[in-house]
């Protein structure tokens, strides 16, 4: 690390004993500085919105808005956030969806604290950090044999919006998001189930039983 | 009022009322016909009573006749004559003849003599007939019938009485003869009894016949509805028995991986931290590698908690989905078993009931575990579509399949009984088709466990 300035680090974890373990674990070291703890992941949101942390380190079982939802919110509102999730979770399933949504790294929580640092180093430096035994995982999900690529939960609720046939101003509106993010979510569904027309989309909404189509 | 109780009524009470319907038709046309017989019966009667009478009287009349004609107005003697021959002319107790003058002068009355010479001319009986005075006109007229009521001898009661009365004009007599009717009308109430007996009895036969039937009906109801419940009863303990037992062998394995595993590496820890504690104390050098003995063992307990709650309930299926759980459930299937799984699925989440959800994961967790158990597939394919009409789940695979029915109590028959009742309810359905070539399982998902989807809340 260059150590001229400390990572600033944000945690986010329901559980308080967890979450002064971590920043006791963390604020052993001089080149990270935790910037703030956050109990639910709107808190951190909101946190992260005047701190500007480099990482966030997030857990994923959290009330009301997941850990895994709030990548997608962190990704909208400050997409420079490194989030690095951290969870008691081992199954590739939740990591592979971490990644889908766009995490930089997850890492189990009971990994010794000597990996803590060196993955919130590489998700600092741009890089992504697994945990070990997580990475074979991730390389087995590359040739997943479910054909259907899931749509992420911000995904659904656009897609929902432009079957009823909300324009993207109206959906960004809905969705407190920008324009320009609704458009990139659009094409990531038009891709993900191969359609290509909005009326395409309302008819496949229907068909999959998503809404009542009577 | 539920529908067995409907359908009963509907049943019985158009019975009921057929079967009243033609008791009353029966009833009333019998009766009819009885009182119209009774009536005729009554009329032959009285025609029969009435020539009685005039035969009887023609008789009187032919017995004095001889003297009759002989005599002129005033023969005293021949009167008295012919007074002694009808005082004496009788046919049983009740049967003899009287003998006025046109003035109402009592001359013969056998049966009560105290009335002999006296003129009873304005006599009354209880109706408040002039009785002497009529007969006396019906014999000026020539003769004719008269029916009045009169003390009989036999009985000493009043009663009904007819008689027939012809005059002797040269005497200015007036000659009569009776019969009580009391006997008439007795035989009519007979008839009327007899016809009322008859109504009575056929209301008894209708009744014995109607009753049991309709207690039949009841009692026929009654028990199928007992045997049903009986049936649900016995069906419902067995379910209970076997979610008692299920429960109870979970808990049996539980309790047993909490205490074999979890305790024994807390333990374990626990006597290492003691240990770098009286090490710390007595400024042992190796404190920290004891300590770090012990964090180690507190991190095997920690991953033996993750596995047996993973085994308990994935949380996947609650944090991530249906999907998600599944291709956790297969990958683990295929690792352990060799096996070659393929999953499809839909790409949206949240998309059916959690209960619904965790239904659909135990059928597939329970296929599965057959598959790898009896099937010998080299190829399972498990496809989950979400159509307007319901969500669907297949698991076909290219096994040796299975003789179905199974034989019951067997383990794989009570677990696709269990598969089937998770998906009954909820008012779905499970589908088994098996072959020598492999076997197909169709579970299928009314529309009602379809969540209703909003895009705000979505995402809260």
């Amino acid at each position: 690390m260059t150590g001229a300035t400390p990572i600033k680090v944000l945690i986010c974890d329901d559980h308080p004993l967890v979450l002064e373990g971590i920043r006791a674990v963390v604020e052993t070291f001089d080149h990270i500085r935790v910037v703030g703890t956050a109990r639910s992941a709107l808190a951190a949101l909101t946190l992260a919105e005047q701190e500007n942390p480099d990482v966030v380190l997030m857990d994923i079982n959290l009330p009301e808005v997941s850990g895994l939802d709030a990548i997608e919110l962190f990704r909208e509102r400050l997409p420079r956030t490194r989030l690095l999730m951290l969870s008691m979770h081992d199954s590739r399933e939740y990591i592979s969806t971490a990644v889908l949504y766009g995490a930089a790294g997850y890492i189990l929580k009971d990994v010794p604290p000597a990996e803590i640092i060196s993955a919130i180093e590489a998700v600092a430096a741009n890089g992504s950090y697994f945990s070990s035994g997580v990475t074979e995982a991730i390389l087995q999900k590359g040739q997943k044999r479910n054909a259907v690529v899931p749509l992420t939960t911000r995904e659904q609720a656009v897609l929902l919006l432009v079957a009823q046939g909300r324009s993207n101003k109206d959906v960004a509106g809905e969705l407190d998001i920008s324009v320009r993010t609704v458009e990139t979510h659009r094409k990531n569904i038009k891709k993900k189930l191969g359609i290509g027309t909005t009326a395409g989309l309302t008819r496949y909404v229907i068909d999959h039983g998503l809404v009542g189509g009577d | 009022m539920n529908l067995r109780q409907k359908i009963l009524a509907l049943s019985v009470l158009p019975l009921v009322l057929a079967i009243l319907a033609i008791t009353a038709l029966v009833t009333s046309q019998s009766t009819q016909l009885a009182r119209a017989s009774i009536a005729t019966f009554e009329r032959n009667l009285l025609r029969a009573k009435e020539s009685e009478l005039l035969n009887l009287t023609n008789m009187a009349v032919s017995a004095i006749a001889e003297i009759y004609e002989a005599a002129d107005a005033d023969d005293a003697v021949a009167k008295r004559q012919v007074q002694a021959i009808l005082s004496q002319l009788d046919y049983g107790p009740d049967g003899y003849f009287f003998a006025y003058d046109y003035d109402g002068v009592n001359i013969v009355h056998p049966r009560q003599t105290f009335r002999q010479g006296q003129n009873w001319l304005d006599l009354t009986d209880p109706d408040g007939n002039r009785v002497i005075y009529n007969l006396i006109e019906r014999a000026k007229e020539g003769g004719g019938l008269h029916q009045y009521k009169w003390q009989k001898p036999s009985t000493g009661e009043v009663a009904d009485k007819l008689s027939w009365a012809v005059g002797l004009d040269k005497w200015r007599w007036m000659l009569g003869t009776g019969v009580y009717l009391d006997d008439v009308f007795a035989q009519t109430a007979a008839a009327e009894d007899d016809l009322r007996s008859h109504i009575d009895t056929t209301f008894i036969t209708v009744a014995a016949i109607t009753v049991p039937i309709v207690f039949a009906v009841f009692l026929a109801s009654f028990l199928i509805t007992l045997r049903e419940r009986r049936l649900a009863d016995s069906k419902l303990k067995e379910l209970t028995q076997r979610v008692v037992d299920t429960q109870e062998e979970e808990r049996a394995r539980i309790a047993r991986e909490l205490h074999d595993g979890i305790s024994q590496t807390m333990v374990g820890a626990r006597y290492m931290l003691d240990l770098a504690a009286a090490k710390v104390r007595s400024g042992a050098p190796d404190a920290a590698d004891v300590i770090e003995r012990g964090a180690h063992g507190i991190n095997d307990a920690i991953k033996e908690v993750r596995r047996i709650s993973h085994d308990l309930r994935p949380g996947v299926l609650d944090d991530l989905g249906l999907t998600a759980a599944l291709e956790a459930l297969t990958d683990s299937f295929a690792e352990r078993t060799g096996i070659t799984v393929e999953l499809k699925s839909v790409a949206f989440k949240n998309l059916i009931l959690p209960e619904a959800r965790t239904a659909l994961y135990r059928v597939a967790q329970e296929a599965l575990t057959n598959i790898e158990r009896h099937a010998n597939a080299t190829r399972v394919r498990v496809v989950i579509t979400s159509a307007s009409n319901g969500p669907q789940m297949l698991i076909d695979d290219d096994g040796q399949g299975f003789a179905h029915p199974p034989a019951r109590r067997s383990s794989r028959g009570l677990g696709l009984r269990n598969m089937q009742e998770r998906m009954e309810y909820f008012g779905g359905s499970l589908d088994v088709r098996t072959t020598s070539k492999g076997t197909t399982l169709r579970a299928r998902l009314p529309k009602s466990t379809y969540i209703t989807q909003k895009p705000d809340t979505v995402l809260a």
